[in-house]
């Protein structure tokens, strides 16, 4: 086993569903957190079933290669909580653990008692860190939403459109970025403990989440009164600041210019050209008023070279220019190929995957994929065993009961 | 009062960061830190953060001190000018570091080295520090001196191609909007840091966390952008770009009375929830054309507030157009105090957003506004690094701060 990350030896218990409460944990998982997801077989999160942002839907439980990506490295108790004996095993668990997390509609768990005030009783120290679309406050407070609600009540989607067009929802993303905000909120809570000694109740509002993104935005409301429109792919002040055609089919380049100096280097780039000498664009100020002539220049210009060709030759200028990258390009990409960004793994049931690595190199404790998201219950045996110390009759009585499973064994090939 | 400010009451009490940070990402970092009571000391060249010249201006007068940007990303923190073009201001650069737990730098691969200042040095000198360093891709491989902007990281990050849906065709790409690349890229070297940090405080030992921001807006489409070398690499060429969203014509932002709404009625009783809202015949248990345009004229008959309402009352996932100011005036941010209003010399009290969470036993405070340039230098030089006055107008005559 190479070196483990920063958390190793904290235990997280994962009541995750769907992304934003499963990809925090699994964020901790690549930092070495030991994350146990507790799932139920009657309701179990729905990405095993299906993925809103790709469009995939998946036959059998185990099979899900979305849940793979968002549920790495934890182990999975497959438990019935609609069962006592269930939640006493889960109880059980709380006592052992450092942090319990979760994202169902707030209310649920306190129904099952294990609530917040449920939990500290069984461990003084625990914090219990739960997301929910709107929070567990507020008139609110028991909405439901996914990504598209969170990007549009969060405010981003008004900020991610042209000016013609409708607003967009982003992608699974937002998700995504409110699920780090979920890790991070877990950080901050396990820091307070270690100095202090003390758990606590963390409450993560996925809109929230989102809506800290238009900080500036909201500011400017309240200092000018104005509402900040949508920029398309152009921006307050710079140009040019633009996406641009290339050559083959489909193909862009970004490029964006802040400085005279980065202007310079940019008309260096192009070979001098006679329209660039025009004194209308040799300040910032002109070059932005007049940006879509600028922008015609620019095109002409793109358009008879490689995306990469005309990243090349922009960036060796010292000119900010990156292609818009779409999923080939990005996985074919030197650069990511030489950080090793993408690796393989193997699933039990889905067999060699392509993954993507933690987006943190971390020197001494690497963050790393150490396993595939779990099976549906494939660690209700050993969680048992060897974590609750429990008899192999006790265990099988539980099993015959219904309480708890073990995985549904693989489909013959 | 005496009880939020007894101690234990801040998340990061006693943590010391130094953040070397332009633009968005790395102080959004050192933000996310300092809103949660680490003490950050914000460096800045003599010409300031560029931050400090991008807009939005009060009354839209270009003033180094009144950016909206500059003052949301440096809330919490103090504020010192140091030049490190010249030797004297990397020495002090090396003693500011003697005092800290963590560093949240944004230097070009390379820069600490020509300044004298590797990080295999700085490690050796200060075995516990924790050195962040948050640059464009990473720093390694071949794009590593490469610059970029927001628009070129949410691109270069594989993001521009999926919000390209259905709805803009041919068009270009399209970017996050409001610097969400470089947003996403602090809040992940934040979790990064925060683990680095956890560890540190138990072993005493510090590390270097190397973030690329590009990884970071690419992680959070890890399952969408492992589909091509999964499913189609070897076989078919045609690249996918992102996937379809919820069921049939509910797809993307829908227009309705007064603006746009969105609906994702993924589950069956959700579906059913949605069918019931519109008035749906009984047995519409999948979406057909018919169905789709039924609820066309239904969105098109009703308000944002009436779709938002009446959907989640049947629990029905939901959404409204919020713009800055709906934020402002939402009701449930108000009732959670999700603003709170911090005073500036030079704009007077706004309205900041928080944060996404509530620590019920470390609260997010407002401690101090966004510094003005140099404002702390006599704090920060006399106390840190016990300086006289007299030597720091020596330091400001030798243009070292």
């Amino acid at each position: 086993m190479a070196a483990a990350g920063p958390l190793q030896g904290v235990r997280v218990l994962d009541f995750g569903w769907a992304w934003a409460g499963p990809y925090g944990c699994t964020l901790l998982a690549f930092l070495g957190a030991e994350v146990i997801k507790i799932e139920g077989q009657k309701r179990p999160d729905y990405s095993r079933r299906m993925s809103m942002t790709t469009g995939q839907t998946f036959d059998n439980l185990d099979q899900s290669t979305v849940f793979n990506d968002m549920n790495l490295n934890k182990e999975s108790l497959a438990v019935d909580l609609s069962n006592p004996k269930g939640v006493t095993m889960v109880k059980r668990l709380v006592g052992l653990s450092d942090v319990v997390m979760g994202n169902m509609r707030p209310g649920v768990m306190d129904r099952l008692g294990l609530g917040y005030d449920d939990l500290r009783r069984l461990k003084p120290d625990i914090i219990m860190c739960w997301s929910s679309a709107a929070g567990s406050t507020g008139p609110y407070r028991g909405h439901v939403g996914y990504a598209p609600t969170f990007a549009l009540l969060g405010g981003i989607s008004h900020l991610t459109r042209y000016p013609d067009s409708p607003p967009t929802l982003l992608s699974g993303s937002i998700d995504a970025a409110s699920g780090t905000t979920f890790a991070l909120a877990a950080l901050l809570a396990l820091n307070h403990r270690l100095r202090t000694g003390r758990g606590q109740f963390v409450d993560v509002s996925s809109t929230e989440a989102i809506a800290v993104f238009s900080g500036h935005a909201v500011l400017e409301y309240a200092l000018n009164h104005r509402v900040q429109g949508p920029l398309g792919n152009e921006d307050e002040a710079m140009a040019p600041h633009n996406v641009y055609p290339c050559q083959d089919d489909d193909t862009w380049i970004t490029i964006a210019v802040a400085t005279d100096q980065e202007w310079r280097a940019l008309v260096g780039a192009l070979g001098g050209p006679g329209w660039a000498q025009d004194p209308r664009f040799a300040a910032s100020q002109g070059r932005w008023l007049h940006r879509q002539e600028l922008d015609r220049h620019l095109e002409a210009w793109t358009r008879q070279r490689t995306d990469h060709e005309a990243m090349a030759l922009l960036q060796a200028a010292g000119v900010a220019a990156v292609p818009s990258f779409n999923n080939r390009q990005i996985y074919e990409d030197p650069h990511t190929q030489a950080r090793g960004v993408f690796t393989k793994m193997r699933h039990p049931a889905i067999g060699e995957r392509i993954v993507m690595r933690p987006p943190w190199l971390l020197s001494d404790t690497p963050a790393a994929i150490t396993a595939p998201a779990p099976l549906l219950g494939q660690h209700t045996a050993h969680i048992l065993r060897d974590l609750l110390g429990l008899t192999e009759p006790a265990i099988a009585e539980l099993k015959a009961e219904g309480v708890v499973y073990d995985p549904t064994p693989p489909l013959p090939d | 009062m005496a009880d939020a400010l007894a101690r234990g009451a801040d998340a990061l009490e006693g943590i010391k960061v130094l953040e070397l940070g332009s633009l968005v990402a790395a102080p959004y970092c050192a933000k996310l830190l300092a809103d949660m009571g680490a003490e950050v000391v914000k460096v800045e060249p003599p010409a300031g953060d560029p931050a400090r010249a991008r807009g939005p201006f009060f009354k839209d007068l270009p003033d180094p001190e009144t950016s909206a940007l500059y003052l949301y990303l440096n809330t919490n923190k103090r504020g010192i000018t140091l030049n490190l073009e010249v030797a004297s201001g990397r020495a002090l650069l090396q003693e500011l570091l003697a005092q800290v737990d963590v560093f949240i730098e944004d230097t070009p691969p390379g820069r600490l080295e020509e300044w004298g200042l590797p990080l295999a040095h700085l490690r050796q000198l200060y075995p516990g520090l924790i050195v962040t360093s948050i640059t464009p891709f990473g720093r390694t491989g071949p794009y590593r001196r490469y610059r970029a902007y927001d628009i070129n990281l949410f691109h270069g990050g594989g993001q521009g191609f999926m919000v390209r849906n259905d709805a803009l065709g041919k068009r270009p790409p399209l970017t996050g909007g409001g610097y969400l690349a470089e947003f996403d890229g602090g809040l992940s070297a934040a979790v990064a840091t925060l683990g680095a940090l956890y560890h540190q405080g138990l072993t005493g030992l510090g590390q270097h966390l190397d973030c690329s921001i590009q990884e970071a807006v690419m992680a959070l489409e890890r399952a969408t952008l492992t589909r091509y070398p999964n499913e189609v690499a070897g076989s078919a060429t045609t690249p996918l770009s992102a996937g379809s969203r919820g069921r049939s014509g509910m797809s993307g932002t829908q227009p309705c009375k007064d603006g746009w709404v969105t609906i994702a009625a993924l589950e069956e009783h959700q579906w059913a929830g949605l069918m019931k809202l519109i008035g749906a015949p009984p047995g519409s248990l999948r979406p057909t054309p018919e169905l789709d345009e039924l609820l066309r004229a239904w969105l098109a008959a009703h308000t944002m507030d009436e779709i938002y309402h009446g959907a989640e009352a049947l629990s029905v996932p939901a959404g409204r157009l919020h713009t800055s100011k709906d934020l402002l005036a939402s009701a449930q941010l108000q009732a959670r105090e999700f603003f709170q209003s911090i005073d500036h010399p030079r704009t007077g009290a706004l309205p900041y957003p928080t944060a996404g969470y509530r620590m019920s036993a470390t609260p997010w405070r407002a401690r101090r506004p966004a510094p003005l340039l140099g404002q702390h230098n006599t704090e920060v030089y006399c106390g840190w690094l016990q300086r006289s006055q007299v030597e720091l107008t020596r330091l400001a005559d030798a243009g070292a701060i």
